[in-house]
């Protein structure tokens, strides 16, 4: 097999990223087939050494998205930054807890650019600080969401608990 | 295809993450589709993968090629000329004969000094009918610094004309033309002379009349 081939991990991985963006999963796959025709398009020519396809083919899937579905989902290409200062670093993030359920409840609402950085932070293993740079999103921009973000988890624990009573 | 697998647990913020990320699966086909699509193109055609670096191979090849065949040909012909400039330069002072006769046998007894034998050269007969009874005589010279005969003969048109020879050392003189291997002899044209150059019994020997 060529060191080139994206595994069956490898393809699941790229898959859940597709996802993890477009929340739908003929999207996805669609999103992820695309991607690897361009990848092996650019393979074929021989013209670059992709040394990571993994990293390549998720940079495609990102593009791909954002070129696809920008206009209909409104990809919030602008920043903002928020002026309200929080009180929000990676640490506090790292003590949030949740259970499956609240999440799912919560992931579909998230902005597809939350996701995004959150699926860098928790799944690819990079700090905050870092996935905001990789993905071009000013930190204050990030601080606000993962504000709301936690308000939100704490709404609906609190919700979830009252049900419980 | 959705994990039907659910953690009531709670869970650090990242774990969550990861176990919702990780729920969403391709079917069977979807992979076997995506691994085919990739097979086609990496694994079951490695030629056309490497049509472009064995293009690009060839090109680099041919320009090298084209370029050391230039410089070969420029370089062997500068030694040509070199050669040519020279005898002609001899043949035109008519320098008198260290020895006067018309036989070679006379001639080989002469030149005693040198690191070669002389011999007669087929093309004198042959190309330029100058048979051994035209000889004049001869004398030593030098060829590039190196000890060589010079022998003059007087052609049937009353020309003369010079024919040298001297031991042939390609690093020396350059390539220039064997005729024992079939090749033609080279002919440069310098100082209103014609000069013939060819590699005859492992010596190099020039002929030069006058046009």
């Amino acid at each position: 097999m060529s060191d080139k081939m994206l595994d069956e991990t490898q393809l699941q991985t790229l898959y859940q990223y597709a996802m993890v963006l477009s929340q739908h999963r003929d999207d996805a796959y669609d999103l992820l087939q695309s991607a690897v025709e361009s990848y092996l398009i650019k393979v074929k020519r021989g013209a670059q050494v992709i040394e990571c396809p993994v990293a390549y083919v998720r940079t495609l899937i990102r593009n791909r998205y954002i070129d696809h579905y920008r206009y209909r989902q409104r990809w919030q290409s602008e920043s903002f930054e928020e002026l309200a200062l929080y009180d929000i670093s990676p640490v506090d993030l790292e003590q949030v807890v949740i259970d499956s359920d609240e999440l799912q409840g919560i992931w579909t609402q998230l902005s597809v650019e939350d996701r995004d950085i959150l699926y860098h932070w928790a799944v690819l293993g990079y700090s905050t600080d870092e996935a905001c740079a990789l993905l071009d999103m000013p930190r204050g921009t990030f601080l606000s969401r993962i504000h709301r973000l936690r308000k939100r988890c704490q709404a609906m624990s609190n919700s979830l608990s009252r049900s419980q009573e | 295809m959705k994990q039907d697998e659910t953690v009531h647990a709670k869970l650090p913020l990242k774990d969550a993450i990861r176990h919702q990320a990780a729920s969403e699966q391709l079917s069977v086909g979807q992979l076997d589709e995506l691994l085919a699509m990739q097979r086609d193109v990496l694994v079951e055609a490695p030629v056309k993968r490497s049509k472009l670096p064995v293009w690009l191979g060839a090109v680099a090849a041919c320009c090298v090629l084209v370029v050391s065949l230039f410089i070969w040909q420029n370089s062997t012909q500068q030694y040509s000329r070199d050669i040519a400039l020279e005898v002609a330069g001899n043949h035109l002072q008519l320098k008198p004969m260290d020895v006067e006769t018309q036989s070679m046998t006379e001639i080989r007894r002469y030149f005693t000094q040198l690191d070669f034998s002389p011999v007669r050269s087929s093309l004198l007969e042959t190309q330029f009918d100058l048979p051994e009874n035209l000889m004049i005589g001869g004398r030593y010279c030098s060829v590039k610094g190196v000890t060589a005969t010079q022998i003059r003969y007087r052609g049937t048109d009353s020309e003369l004309r010079t024919f040298y020879e001297v031991g042939y050392d390609e690093e020396r003189y350059g390539h220039i033309p064997d005729i024992d291997k079939g090749e033609t002899p080279q002919e440069l044209m310098v100082k209103g002379v014609k000069v013939t150059l060819w590699v005859e019994k492992g010596l190099l020997m020039a002929l030069v009349a006058d046009m």
